[in-house]
């Protein structure tokens, strides 16, 4: 067995740190200064000690201070900065909550606004729709499907009487109308409400257009039966047999399409809708528009 | 006494004067003032225990403040500044509740 | 200093003295009792004081900073998003105001259809024709001249006794006792009512080869009555038309 060596290790190696730092608290040195003097016999406090105390701890009353002031300002400036910023960040958020309540009503405003707009996009169909409808029937819109077509002209001796009259493409015409037909066009002119087949002298005005021969007379119908029905009614009677009397030149063919123009509409001056006595009766004067 | 005075003294003068304290030096100044303070009730306690000395004070004052200071830019330096700082206020704060606790054995023979 | 080994004396003197503490109230313990109210009411107070308001007590400038980034951005999405349904806003307007004026064109032109088609009862100032039958049956030929020149003299509107309204496909067919206008029997005398300007109207029926001089030549009796207003309240069907379709022309 070996010696072991009776060495006390140093307080501060063996002791443990907490109680090392608590031993340890007050400085070695003033104990050892005071050991010391108190052997070299010397007295125990010189007299300079207080005033350098007291500027030492002066020193340490600026430092406190001067730490403190320090403190104060940069809580402030950051407490002033933190108001601001806690400020725009409210700011902010009211902002924001505005917008999005903007947004949901602009969204719903625009929901009912769409759901609107398909209603009066299918009105507006069915207005436009119903003057289609309208217009075609009265002549005023280019109408096609087959039919018939009727040429005639004038007799080729050039006899001014045995040319071909407005009344007799007129026979020719009311005849087609009771055999059936749905739109008659003379040459280039839709008959409409609001026009006749006139000579003026002896050129044939539809619509207030002169026409030249050959009239080429195009009926919309039922090609199974228009022929047959045209040669029935009395008017389309008396045309053929008129017809063959002066000698016209004529022929009737039936045609798969047919493409009526439309007819020009003019503006009406003085009828208007309604009965006088829903119109209140207004006075002989009124004019109507 | 003076040592009572020279603290007045200077908490006026730094109010007083408010002196700037330049940014980079601005975190090492809550350290100094504890291990200033340490020091401070250091000399104190000594003072009750009798064996005060002008010269231990001032050089246990000016050590303590310097290298605390030392320590925590030593910590900046090497990223630790924070846990540095930390470990010297634990340490110091152990040292000022001893001290204090001896000046209150002192005073009120508690 | 180390532990006093747990004896039972030492555990019967600790748990006795506490039982002892609890049996017998002391001045001492009031003072105790004192300071630990003392404690409990700090402990209490700073829990309260932790929890209340402040929502950005916990807050660091830098957080501060970022939420106030944050509110910024989606304040600026919430302007885009708003600016997006003003656009859709405007053009669903717009095209409200598009359809509104569609459909009130096309109305406008049905109601002036609707009277050419003769499908709606109209009233105006014109002439009325009475043709009587005095020596012998008016001929559709004269008939059809009479509507023919009307129709050039600027007739808007026209009916025959009332019953059938004169459009532009009205055909007459020769009838037993009368004459079938589209269909409709009529009897004479026949009453022709005309909507336009009177003087424009009379002048179509009275020029020599007129359809006076026709319908007289017919053996019929024709007076013309300018009036300053008439009432046409014969309707026809509206047309459905079976063969003829718009064209491509429309």
């Amino acid at each position: 067995m070996a010696d072991k060596p009776d060495r006390r290790l140093p307080e501060h190696v063996t002791t443990p740190l907490l109680s090392l730092i608590t031993h340890q608290a007050l400085e070695e040195d003033y104990r050892s200064v005071a050991e010391r003097r108190a052997r070299e016999g010397a007295a125990p406090e010189p007299r300079r000690s207080r005033v350098v105390a007291g500027a030492v701890i002066a020193v340490f009353g600026i430092l406190i201070s001067v730490a403190a002031v320090q403190n104060s300002r940069n809580e402030e400036v950051s407490d002033a900065g933190r108001a601001t910023l806690i400020e725009r960040i409210g700011e902010s958020r009211s902002g924001l909550e505005d917008r999005q309540a903007r947004i949901a009503d602009l969204t719903r405003e625009n929901l009912e606004l769409s759901d609107s707009l398909t209603e009066l996009a299918t009105v507006r169909q069915e207005a436009v729709s119903q003057m289609r409808r309208l217009q075609l029937g009265a002549g005023y819109l280019p109408a096609t499907g087959e039919g018939v077509r009727v040429l005639v002209n004038d007799n080729p001796t050039g006899d001014p009487i045995q040319r071909v009259t407005d009344a007799d493409l007129a026979k020719l015409v009311d005849g087609l109308w009771e055999a059936g037909a749905e739109a008659i066009a003379i040459n280039d002119q839709r008959l409409n409400p609001l026009g006749s087949i006139r000579n003026v002298g002896s050129a044939i005005h539809v619509n207030t257009f002169p026409l030249t021969p050959p009239y080429i007379v195009r009926a919309i119908g039922d090609t199974r039966t228009l022929q047959a029905n045209l040669l029935n009614t009395t008017h389309g009677a008396r045309f053929f047999s008129l017809a063959d009397q002066l000698g016209f030149e004529y022929s009737v063919d039936r045609v798969s399409e047919l493409e009526l123009p439309a007819a020009r509409q003019r503006p009406l001056s003085e009828v208007v809708t309604g009965t006088a006595e829903q119109r209140g009766d207004r006075g002989v004067e009124e004019d109507s528009s | 006494m003076i040592a009572a005075l020279g603290l007045l003294v200077g908490i006026l003068l730094g109010l007083i004067f408010q002196p700037d304290v330049p940014p980079s030096l601005e975190v090492y100044l809550p350290i100094a003032v504890v291990a200033a303070l340490d020091a401070v009730l250091g000399g104190l306690r000594a003072y009750l225990d009798g064996i005060f000395d002008d010269k231990v004070f001032v050089v246990s004052f000016l050590s303590n403040v310097f290298i605390a200071a030392a320590i925590v830019y030593l910590g900046d330096l090497l990223g630790v500044g924070g846990q540095l700082t930390t470990g010297v206020i634990v340490v110091l704060g152990i040292r000022i509740f001893s001290n204090v606790a001896a000046i209150r054995r002192h005073l009120f023979h508690a | 200093m180390p532990e006093p080994a747990s004896t039972p004396e030492t555990r019967r003197t600790s748990r006795g003295r506490l039982a002892a503490a609890f049996q017998k109230p002391s001045r001492r313990q009031l003072v105790v009792a004192g300071l630990l109210a003392v404690l409990g009411f700090g402990m209490v107070t700073q829990m309260r004081s932790y929890e209340v308001n402040d929502t950005y007590a916990g807050y660091r400038q830098q957080d501060l900073i970022d939420v106030l980034n944050g509110l910024a951005g989606t304040t600026q999405r919430a302007e885009t998003e708003l600016a997006r349904l003003e656009e859709t806003r405007s053009r669903l307007q717009s095209d409200t105001s598009a359809e509104q004026a569609a459909t009130e064109q096309a109305r406008t032109e049905i109601d002036s259809l609707e009277v050419l088609a003769g499908v709606v009862p109209v009233t105006g100032p014109g002439i009325r024709i009475t043709i009587t039958e005095e020596t012998g049956p008016v001929d559709i030929d004269s008939l059809l001249d009479t509507v023919q020149e009307m129709r050039t003299a600027f007739a808007e509107a026209m009916q025959i006794n009332g019953q059938v309204r004169i459009v532009a496909s009205t055909s007459f067919e020769d009838g037993v006792g009368g004459i079938y206008v589209d269909g409709t029997l009529l009897e004479p005398p026949y009453v022709i009512d005309v909507i336009g300007d009177p003087a424009t109207l009379s002048g179509g029926m009275v020029f020599p080869e007129g359809p006076i001089e026709q319908l007289e030549n017919d053996g019929a009796e024709v007076v013309v009555e300018e009036l300053q207003s008439l009432d046409i309240e014969a309707v026809a069907e509206p047309d459905r038309t079976e063969f003829a379709q718009p064209g491509s022309g429309s």
